[in-house]
């Protein structure tokens, strides 16, 4: 077998490829169920939406509220809304991030337990600062539309409502991906 | 019940394959970290198309077409200029031989040159997998796949005679 520093042949090249293995210290165990992956999937396809929505309400809230004739809505209340949905952004991106750091293939079953616990915390956080923020603008923004007239303030509590109905699905079912997550992972700590 | 079978013959092909993804894995990855990332992207792909796996092709093949298109749409979404691994940490990854981590580390060094695709290629050819199969997995023709395992051959040569 030639090993020459400078020259390696083809077929050395073929005898080392099927020859090697990867070593068991670095190799990478898959001992997770793949419920899990599921879940994790679940839950990274769902807050990649959210990033999009996001993202999409921040570039659109002023062209559509505040520069539109038709509704005119205050400078301020459309940065403050920017503000929001950009902060929504980041804690979407930050959650994506969390959701793909439970490694089932590297990390310990106590590990990828705290990996869920931080995604979790990090989300009832992100839930806090939105409601902080969301909640005054909500208001504002239905009081507005109330002063526009009847219609346009019904139209803004039915858009609200139904908005409010599709976050809350959206929410409860990322609660229950995660809830899956942990009690898998503290039966096998269990055992 | 259905499920749990289905998952229980899924764990029972990734331990089977598990040198096979993990060689995948390695010769697109730029560090451990990224290694790692790899090897649970292809494994979150496979779970996720082990359904779609109609068993006309062999398992392996199937094992090298989602992994390869894994780490070639990753490598795609995450290049960098500096995109191989260091050559003195694939041999400490590596668990083989003094002589044979000598010849790993130049193997390594001539096919990261290689474009994405190509060292998908030499891959499967260095596995001894068929023209058919390697056109079954990369989409190409057999035709096109001979030309070009020729073609990457001839490059391999050349630079490892320089």
């Amino acid at each position: 077998m030639n090993t020459d520093n400078n020259n390696i042949s083809l077929e050395d090249m073929r005898s080392v490829w099927q020859g090697f293995t990867v070593a068991d210290s670095v190799q990478a165990h898959f001992s997770g169920s793949t419920s899990m992956l599921d879940h994790r999937s679940k839950l990274m396809r769902q807050q990649k939406a959210l990033i999009v929505v996001a993202v999409m309400w921040a570039l659109l809230s002023m062209p559509l509220l505040c520069l539109n004739p038709a509704i005119g809505l205050p400078l301020w209340a459309g940065v403050i809304l920017v503000i929001y949905f950009v902060l929504m952004g980041i804690m979407s991106i930050a959650l994506y991030h969390s959701y793909k750091d439970i490694d089932m293939c590297t990390m310990s079953v106590r590990e990828c337990m705290a990996a869920v616990l931080k995604a979790k915390t990090l989300r009832r956080n992100g839930r806090i600062v939105g409601m902080i923020v969301a909640t005054p603008v909500l208001g504002y923004l239905l009081w507005f539309f109330y002063q526009i007239n009847k219609i346009t303030f019904v139209g803004a509590v039915v858009g609200a409502v139904f908005g409010l109905f599709i976050g809350l699905i959206v929410d409860l079912r990322m609660r229950r991906h995660l809830r899956e997550m942990a009690r898998y992972l503290e039966s096998l700590d269990r055992d | 019940m259905e499920r749990n079978t289905e998952s229980q013959q899924f764990l029972e092909i990734v331990d089977a394959n598990k040198h096979l993804i993990s060689k995948v894995c390695l010769m697109y990855a730029r560090d451990h970290e990224h290694f790692k990332d790899l090897y649970q992207e292809v494994m979150a792909t496979l779970w996720q198309g082990i359904r779609s796996f109609n068993g006309v092709s062999k398992i392996s093949t199937w094992i090298y077409r989602v992994a390869l298109n894994t780490c070639v749409t990753y490598h795609r979404r995450h290049s960098r200029a500096d995109s191989a691994m260091s050559i003195s940490d694939v041999a400490e990854i590596a668990d083989c031989s003094q002589e044979h981590a000598s010849l790993l580390r130049q193997m390594y060094a001539l096919i990261s040159q290689l474009d994405p695709v190509d060292k998908g290629i030499i891959m499967m050819w260095l596995d001894s997998s068929s023209y058919d199969e390697i056109a079954d997995v990369t989409g190409l023709s057999r035709a096109n796949v001979a030309s070009r395992i020729y073609r990457i051959r001839q490059r391999l040569v050349k630079k490892s005679n320089e």
